[in-house]
């Protein structure tokens, strides 16, 4: 009997506002607060509340039988606390039932992993006591920033006394074996991999609202059929949050199909849900996953590139993360919190220049005309940081 | 006897988007105490001021009231040349955005397939409103031809003047109806635009059109060179009547960052050179880092120029500011020490002499119109960068050099004006006038 692992990520970015040469020096407002209120806003009213309302009637109904987990950035928790404490609420209530696990995840959904492993502590130590604070729990299982992993961060994150990590599913690790079961890093087995599987992740994430798609529009029972007709131990599907209502919206029907999934999984009488701490404590690892090199799960190639890809998000990255020394050394929290958020990764996928399928998905979510736009206005605000960095 | 002039024009503000407007406005103004003029212009604007001459746009011109028959001249030169691509760098004006995404820099020149049918000529209402450029800008051409040439029949004048080669048709026709003398002023050619290898439509057109007229009128001795040597005009048809001078409010703004600022201000194509530009600025970063730059504009190098600058990793020295309105620019203008102009091919370049007026030191290249007028303005050739680096350097390190760099091309400005083009046009037209008798 296979299990369901479903997880929601949760994230919504400080975004930053047009700041031309003229500003650089001038003043320090680099946050577009009216976008960022209004977007979260928007995604609460759109998504956010009502699928946790969904979710939470669910998990009512099946008495603990339907079980999630989610993974929430730093920045979405504080732009709800500060401008819909409601939807707060409401995932406080989902905490309350006993069913719902929250991820450990870096708090700015940073990058941090790649470019500096002692800002990537101080954020997963910042997200962890967030979620304490917030949520009244203390996260087990982590989940890298748009899922990238490598084997280096399976010792590391075993060091810290995790007991496993959410990583794609990919054919590259896979070599043709299936995403059912869990894995370990190459030669080390302290920490286990739970693989999201992407092609059914994406049915629902992608293809949903796909009218040329031969499967649409999906029914809930035939999705779950799918998923009853796999092998293995444990399926994990892994969506964004927004995909409900925002990404989807209301009128695909895609939550209704959120609040009728449960029932019909749990009616084909050979699947039920598991949150990824009761995966890792029920299953064990099958066999080495090995990821050399940076994987993801963005994109048709499954790897970086949609973050550090071109000589424009090369330069933000090296310069933003060239600045801590600075940073530390004015060891003010405003400076530390600023330059924490200039590290949030989504800065640097509206600067990537893409064609085909995955430069749409990259310009339905960016703020900008462009990826050079994007550019242009991160490295001012870079500049205008530089520049009070160097103030006494 | 005051001369009667016919004057047409495609540019004239506030509808502009480079230097044709602007000028085309301040001589028609100066000649205007010389002569009486009317002016034909595709759409007339209520905030343009016309005192002393009459104005008249095809927008407003109501065709049925009009009388003659649908020209044949521009029809018969418009289906003789097979018309295969709208010019790029024309429809690629003013967007609103940093960076014109229908044109990805990774694609080819985006062809337009434009067939020669009776119906682009055919009988419009009225001048249809809309961009001055864009892709259906042979379209716009041809209707304004049109309508001109009949409003023509009801004008009395003794010259037509046609400003750059959009008007160059409504000239040929007009003198084919009238029989009076066709005077093209030329402020910018396909030449500059497209450099001299792409000979296309334009470039054709404005030969033929020049090969026409009685007299070419050029806004610079550079110019006036290209039009014989590339266009293999007869030099006793070229007459040089350089540009006046816009006059700005000058004042100077403390930038709020710590660094010198050096700027270049254009259109982001390749007749501007922005690619020497950066190249220049890179040299100058090696030996001297106090510096940031502004590149003002935007265009369709904007993506190889960002991406050059990432390359780099000087997007923290190098920034991009888009398209600046009027008011912005002047602004930069007043924070900047130095602008460098290393426009490839530039039959004048007004922002030189809107950034001397500003109190800024500027670098110019020698392929300029501009630098007959500033004389005491460093140059260097266009390609050459390690000179134009050397120059900045210069001003950067010696402010007493700056200062009388400075001082000495405000003085170099006194020797233009409007009203001195305008009696330059004027004898121009004496000229042209005791060769007819």
């Amino acid at each position: 009997m296979p299990s369901v692992c479903l997880y929601f990520q949760v994230h919504q970015p400080y975004r930053l506002r047009p700041y031309s040469v003229f500003h650089i020096g001038s003043h320090h407002k680099y946050w577009n607060k009216r976008q960022n209120e209004s977007l979260l806003k928007r995604i609460s009213d759109h998504c956010y509340l009502p699928a946790n309302q969904t979710i939470l009637s669910a998990i009512e109904k099946h008495k603990g039988k339907f079980r999630v987990a989610y993974s929430l950035s730093g920045s979405v928790l504080e732009q709800l606390e500060n401008f819909r404490p409601d939807v707060l609420d409401s995932f406080r209530r989902l905490a309350q039932t006993g069913c719902v696990e929250f991820l450990a995840e870096t708090y700015y959904h940073s990058l941090s992993f790649l470019f500096d492993r002692e800002e990537f502590f101080r954020q997963l130590t910042l997200h962890k006591s967030k979620i304490q604070e917030l949520l009244g729990q203390s996260p087990s299982v982590f989940r890298n920033t748009e899922l990238i992993y490598q084997n280096h961060l399976g010792f590391y994150i075993s060091q810290l006394g995790y007991s496993g990590i959410i990583a794609e599913g990919t054919q590259a690790g896979l070599h043709g074996r299936s995403p059912h079961y869990l894995y370990h890093p190459p030669h080390y087995n302290k920490i286990k991999l739970l693989l999201r599987n992407y092609a059914l992740s994406d049915d629902l994430g992608f293809r949903f609202g796909d009218r040329n798609w031969a499967h649409y529009p999906l029914h809930t029972d035939v999705f779950a059929g799918w998923l009853a007709s796999q092998q293995g131990e444990v399926i994990c599907l892994g969506l964004d949050y927004e995909t409900f209502g925002e990404h989807h919206k209301a009128d695909t029907g895609i939550l209704g199909f959120l609040e009728a999934l449960p029932e019909a999984v749990l009616q084909t009488g050979n699947l039920d849900f598991l949150t990824p701490s009761e995966v890792f404590a029920r299953y064990e690892a099958k066999g080495s996953f090995d990821a050399s090199r940076f994987q993801s799960w963005a994109g048709t190639d499954k790897d970086i590139s949609p973050w550090k890809g071109n000589e424009m998000q090369e330069e933000a990255l090296e310069k933003v993360y060239g600045l801590r020394q600075q940073v530390l050394e004015k060891n003010t929290p405003e400076i530390l919190r600023e330059w924490s958020l200039l590290q949030t990764s989504d800065h640097f996928y509206y600067m990537a220049t893409r064609e085909g399928a995955d430069a749409n998905v990259h310009a339905h979510f960016s703020p900008w005309k462009s990826p050079f736009d994007a550019y242009i206005h991160y490295m001012n605000v870079i500049t205008d940081f530089q520049i009070k960095l160097n103030k006494v | 006897m005051k001369y009667k002039i016919l004057t047409l024009g495609w540019e004239f503000p506030p509808q502009i988007n480079g230097g044709l407007g602007v000028a085309s406005l301040g001589l028609t103004r100066a000649l205007s105490e010389y002569a009486e003029i009317s002016v034909i212009i595709p759409r007339s604007d209520p905030r343009t001021l016309a005192e002393n001459f009459q104005l008249i746009g095809a927008n407003e011109v109501d065709i049925e009231k009009l009388a003659g028959e649908t020209p044949k001249i521009h029809r018969s030169i418009l289906s003789k040349v097979h018309i295969d691509y709208v010019d790029v760098s024309l429809s690629g004006y003013e967007q609103p955005t940093l960076y014109y995404t229908r044109k990805p820099a990774s694609r080819p020149v985006m062809v337009v397939e434009r067939p020669v049918k009776d119906n682009i000529i055919g009988m419009p209402r009225k001048f249809r409103l809309g961009a001055l450029y864009g892709s259906d800008l042979l379209t716009r051409i041809s209707e304004f031809t049109d309508i001109a040439s009949r409003l023509s029949r009801k004008l009395q004048f003794d010259f037509i003047h046609a400003h750059d080669w959009m008007t160059f048709l409504a000239g040929l026709e007009i003198k084919a109806i009238s029989g009076k003398p066709l005077v093209l002023h030329v402020h910018s050619l396909e030449y500059d635009r497209s450099g001299p290898e792409k000979k296309g439509y334009v470039f054709e057109l404005e030969k033929h059109a020049m090969q026409e007229a009685d007299l070419v009128m050029a806004v610079s001795d550079y110019t006036a060179d290209v039009i014989e040597n590339h266009y293999e005009i007869d030099p006793d048809k070229i007459w040089v009547v350089p540009n006046g001078l816009e006059k700005l409010k000058s004042y100077r703004k403390t930038p709020p960052f710590p660094e010198k600022l050096v700027v270049f201000a254009g259109r982001l194509v390749a007749q501007k050179g922005p690619g020497y530009f950066l190249e220049m600025a890179m040299k100058v970063l090696e030996k001297y880092t106090n510096v940031r730059f502004a590149i003002a504009g935007q265009g369709e190098k904007l993506p190889e120029l960002v991406q050059t600058v990432a390359e780099a990793r000087l997007g923290d020295k190098i920034h991009f500011t888009g398209f600046l309105s009027g008011k912005d620019l002047r602004k930069l203008l007043a924070m900047a020490d130095v602008l460098v102009m290393p426009s490839v091919s530039e039959p004048f370049g007004l922002i030189a002499t809107e950034a001397v007026q500003m109190g800024v030191a500027c670098v110019i290249s020698h392929q300029s119109g501009v630098s007959e007028v500033l004389k005491h303005a460093p140059k260097a050739n266009y390609h050459d960068t390690d000179q134009m680096a050397a120059w900045v350097l210069s001003l950067l390190n010696d402010p007493s050099l700056w200062r009388k760099t400075v001082a000495a091309t405000q003085k170099d400005l006194e020797s233009i004006s409007w009203d001195i083009s305008a009696r330059k046009a004027i004898a121009g037209f004496e000229r042209l006038s005791a060769q007819k008798k």
